[in-house]
């Protein structure tokens, strides 16, 4: 494992040269990143003017969790979204270039392309994160503050995880363009904008123990947010994040190494 | 946004008619929990509002904002919008054929099949009458045209500037935002309606289920056909100069 992280960050440094090779179309997609999000929080502040909570969440709680699941989700925009493109590199043939050099395939394919508009998200997420939490008074004790650093890393984690854990699947079938894009959005439309209670039974439990994404934001918030009344199935769930985002990520690993192992088997 | 790029590049069948289910299913939760313990907000019961976010979301799919966008895209990115000009044929009425050719498949696969469903899983509410559904029919017509004006103009100007999908997927969201996708109009406050009002998004979506509703009644629907005729002119005409701009262009760049 030393040796994948060694090699991630030899291929970090060549993409990272590409930053100044486009440097308006950095900065132009930073804004642009920036002002789509500002638009969703407009969508929230009209819902709050118009209603004064949504099921009991105040507009900064809205802007909590969804700034928590960007800031999370802004590591694995930036520096893991690469992962996305195994199918294609596999059903193009290109995967035997990764294979034949002696790096591991998953750290040169995860260096190789870095997306540097997340850079907006984390800096977007991370103002807003400051702003909530002055307006809802947070107290910050240091468990909170811990678990806050906790949850962040475990979130990326889950989703740089289910990502591996799809593109996994590529090896074994080439069609696999559709299913990534339907669980993902599973994450972009319904866990990253609105809390999980909201929705109805069999959507939390979809989100909580078939496809996690809801320990990306919500279970943690419950806690930090001191909402307990608010939390679905069981209160220890808010502190699962952490445990969740280990042994996905490691049910991750197997799938690639498997994964690798058929390819190597069948492939040519 | 990564879901708006993928269904920018590579949209298909299946996406479309997940996404859309996904759209309305985060609504109808919204709305169901806002309109707890009250029969009726601004006029509308919780069954107008789904009706409403069901129905744009329908027209959203028909509309195709993403399709114009990549035809005319790709176009400018292979180079193959020169060729254009040795055709005789507009520019503008070609793009606008294919696009009625691509929205009737998806009148035909997506927005029909997936209508009949909605109507019957969440009880949908009926227009009033026929009179009532041949006015939101006509709404919807011209709503086509300007939307399309809006998508020409904007992939066209591509063409001027830089393509980043930063700027595609924020003019996407505005659009949808004030065209009244999200929240319709009338909850807006009054500061934001006006802003939306004064925009041509909101004759895209809004204007054509608010007849469906009748929330737009009488003398006000020859109002709001009127203001959406006025759009369509007032973007084609703004399209066909483009054009003749993106000519001058091609012509002094090329060879």
């Amino acid at each position: 494992m030393l040796k994948v992280f060694v090699d991630y960050i030899n291929y970090s440094k060549l993409s990272l040269k590409t930053i100044s090779s486009y440097r308006l179309d950095f900065i132009i997609g930073i804004i642009g990143t920036i002002l789509f999000n500002l638009v969703n929080f407009l969508a929230f502040g009209v819902f709050i003017y118009r209603f004064n909570t949504i099921a009991g969440w105040t507009f900064w709680e809205l802007l909590f969790l969804y700034n928590i699941w960007l800031l999370s989700h802004s590591f694995y925009a930036t520096f893991f979204r690469n992962i996305q493109n195994v199918q294609n590199y596999v059903a193009s043939g290109e995967f035997d270039k990764f294979l034949l050099k002696p790096a591991s395939p998953l750290a040169q394919i995860v260096g190789s392309k870095f997306y540097f508009m997340g850079a907006g998200d984390a800096i977007l997420a991370f103002v807003m994160l400051l702003i909530c939490s002055f307006n809802l008074k947070i107290d910050w004790n240091g468990v909170k503050f811990i678990y806050l650093f906790l949850t962040l890393f475990s979130a990326m984690l889950i989703e740089v995880s289910i990502s591996l854990i799809l593109s996994s699947l590529s090896f074994w079938t080439t069609k696999t363009e559709g299913i990534f894009y339907l669980i993902m959005q599973l994450n972009y439309s319904i866990a990253q904008k609105y809390p999980l209670d909201i929705y109805e039974k069999y959507i939390q439990f979809i989100l909580t123990f078939v496809i996690p994404f809801s320990f990306m934001n919500f279970y943690p918030s419950i806690f930090i947010l001191d909402k307990l009344d608010k939390v679905p199935f069981s209160p220890l769930l808010v502190f699962a994040a952490p445990l969740i985002g280990f042994v996905l990520f490691f049910v991750a690993t197997l799938f690639w190494k498997f994964g690798i192992k058929n390819y190597k088997s069948t492939g040519s | 946004m990564e879901f708006l790029e993928s269904v920018t590049y590579k949209a298909d069948f299946f996406m479309y008619f997940f996404g859309i289910i996904l759209e309305i299913v985060v609504m109808s939760s919204i709305w169901t929990v806002l309109f707890k313990n009250k029969p009726e907000i601004g006029g509308t019961t919780l069954k107008g509002m789904i009706t409403y976010s069901v129905l744009v979301f329908v027209l959203n799919s028909l509309m195709g904002r993403f399709r114009i966008y990549n035809f005319i895209v790709s176009k400018i990115r292979t180079g193959d919008i020169a060729l254009e000009l040795l055709r005789p044929i507009n520019f503008q009425l070609n793009i606008f054929s294919k696009t009625i050719g691509m929205s009737l498949f998806q009148l035909i696969f997506i927005a029909t099949p997936f209508t009949i469903i909605a109507f019957f899983s969440f009880g949908l509410t009926p227009p009033k009458d026929v009179f009532t559904l041949i006015l939101f029919i006509i709404s919807v017509l011209m709503s086509y045209m300007v939307n399309f004006g809006i998508f020409y103009i904007f992939s066209l100007s591509i063409f001027f500037t830089i393509e980043n999908f930063g700027i595609v997927a924020t003019f996407y969201i505005t659009s949808s935002f004030f065209s009244g996708l999200i929240i319709p109009l009338w909850l807006f406050p009054p500061f934001l309606k006006n802003i939306a009002l004064f925009l041509p998004f909101h004759t895209v979506f809004y204007t054509p289920v608010s007849i469906y509703l009748s929330k737009i009644t009488g003398i006000d629907i020859l109002y709001s056909f009127l203001l959406q005729l006025f759009w369509i002119v007032i973007l084609y005409v703004a399209g066909f100069f483009l054009w003749k701009l993106t000519e001058k262009k091609i012509i002094i760049q090329g060879g």
